[in-house]
């Protein structure tokens, strides 16, 4: 048998490794044992995408099989991306919509952009960042009792509401 | 106490300050899907872009990494303008600007990655170069960019701004004080990370660090940058309160491992780079400390010197040549005593 780890040498040294509480059993050579591997590995990135998406596939109660999830456009399985934690193409992020979410949410804390925007995005997504940057403006004004600001906050934001919903 | 120095760029405590953005060109599947032919597509718009351009006022120099030697490529990762990572997917090139302060590059983990270096605490202006270089690829190429998720990378742990603003520190005396591990819980609070430069495990080399925040989504670019500039300030504030602690009650102790560390460097005949680094980390703190009479600028630049891929270029040696240890010992020992 060969070594699990550098697929390289004869594996001489067999040991159960307890992963998340399962049980492992691992094939190693004398030279991947050495006190320097083990654990070594543990918190890598890879490693470490594979439990969080299957958590999150575990608690997600829909009836949506993400193993069954495929990128139309680049041919990208979830299954492989739970593997190396890489996507294939930007599609990608839309095709696997229903684990995606939870999965951004957890590795940032939330899972919108609110930076910088790209200049010949569409109109009606600047129009949209634009009335949140005024939202944000206008609550600060209530707060601090400036009135007249306020209202002249909210009468912009009316404005700029009108253009979005007209386009539809 | 350090009034002399550009007291504002920090040059004591802060090595760099580098911002990295990453980009992804629309409707191209990224690089580690990317077939060769439209992997050189996104190398010929990239390069075409930059020629074209007028708001820079650098011209950039274009390397193929299939074309150039272990050693060059080593130096290039060695000088933070390329990550080991380049050139395991076709058409991994860089672009590097006159003054090497701006790099660029392609067909990485992301189509594009443009970073900015910029010397001593300076992260603003990192970032602002770096949005201008962003701005001026924007104009001939366009971005896959989602309404929700923002610019959209290979990894998911960075997109939203993909961004990543990190400082490199010295902090020898948080390290000699085991300060390192609170702080690092501490930062974890701030959405901040640090890890050591060189070596691997808890013994950073040459006690140099790297900070650089977490998160790249939720957060607006400014965002990260304030919360990174805030918090290395304080982290420089508590490394030079120590300092001067150490020297005010310790002095003899603070005094005898540099001068030990200055008597090695200026003596010995080999030297391998994590010796170097310890040492040279040592003279630095001296230097800084006004215990020794040495140029901090000599230090910084031996700092990097010594890397095994610099050296090899500076000596036209093989990275793996059998005197490799000698003539580092004979470049330190020139420098420091030139000096």
């Amino acid at each position: 048998m060969l070594c699990e780890n550098c697929n390289e040498r004869q594996a001489t040294i067999h040991i159960t490794k307890i992963i998340n509480g399962k049980k492992k059993e691992m094939h190693l050579c004398d030279q991947c044992t050495s006190l320097e591997q083990i654990g070594k590995n543990i918190f890598d990135y890879t490693n470490f995408i594979t439990n969080l998406t299957e958590d999150i596939a575990g608690s997600n109660k829909k009836a949506v099989k993400d193993e069954d999830l495929t990128c139309d456009h680049c041919g990208m399985t979830y299954e492989f991306f739970k593997k190396h934690g890489k996507f294939g193409c930007e599609h990608c992020y839309d095709a696997f919509e229903p684990m995606i979410a939870p999965m951004i949410k957890r590795m940032h804390g939330k899972n919108v952009h609110t930076g910088k925007m790209i200049k010949n995005g569409n109109e009606d997504l600047v129009r949209k960042r634009e009335i949140e940057d005024l939202d944000r403006q206008l609550k600060i004004a209530v707060e601090k009792e400036e009135y007249e600001e306020a209202a002249i906050l909210r009468d912009k934001i009316k404005e700029l509401a009108k253009g979005v919903n007209s386009k539809g | 106490m350090v009034s002399w120095r550009n007291e504002d760029k920090q040059r004591d405590i802060v090595i760099s300050s580098r911002v990295r953005l990453a980009r992804n060109i629309k409707n191209m599947p990224f690089p580690v899907l990317l077939p060769e032919k439209r992997a050189m597509l996104v190398v010929e718009s990239v390069e075409s872009c930059l020629m074209n351009q007028k708001t820079l006022t650098t011209e950039f120099k274009k390397i193929m990494i299939g074309k150039i030697d272990a050693g060059e490529k080593k130096m290039l990762v060695e000088k933070h303008l390329t990550s080991p990572e380049l050139g395991k997917h076709w058409g991994a090139s860089v672009f590097i600007s006159e003054n090497e302060d701006v790099s660029i590059m392609v067909n990485e983990e992301d189509h594009v990655r443009i970073q900015c270096i910029k010397e001593g605490f300076q992260l603003q202006e990192a970032y602002n170069t770096a949005n201008k270089v962003d701005d001026v690829l924007e104009e001939c190429v366009e971005f896959a960019y989602h309404q929700k998720y923002g610019y959209l990378t290979s990894c998911p742990t960075n997109a939203g701004t993909g961004m990543r603003a990190s400082v490199m520190l010295h902090l020898p005396t948080l390290t000699l004080n085991n300060q390192i591990g609170t702080m690092t819980m501490t930062l974890a609070k701030f959405g901040l990370t640090i890890r050591g430069i060189y070596g691997e495990g808890s013994q950073a080399l040459g006690d140099l660090y790297q900070v650089s925040n977490q998160n790249t989504m939720g957060v607006t670019e400014q965002e990260i940058i304030n919360t990174l500039h805030d918090v290395a300030k304080e982290i420089i504030k508590k490394e030079r309160d120590i300092r001067y602690e150490i020297l005010h009650n310790n002095r003899i102790f603070l005094e005898d491992k540099i001068f030990r560390a200055y008597g090695i460097l200026t003596n010995a005949r080999t030297m391998d780079p994590e010796e170097s680094l310890k040492l040279l980390s040592l003279v630095r703190l001296g230097s800084d400390l006004e215990l020794i009479d040495q140029d901090i600028s000599i230090i910084n630049r031996l700092m990097s010197d010594i890397q095994p891929g610099i050296l090899a270029k500076t000596y036209k040696i093989g990275i793996e040549d059998a005197d490799r240890d000698r003539i580092r010992a004979q470049h330190i020992r020139n420098q420091l005593i030139m000096d």
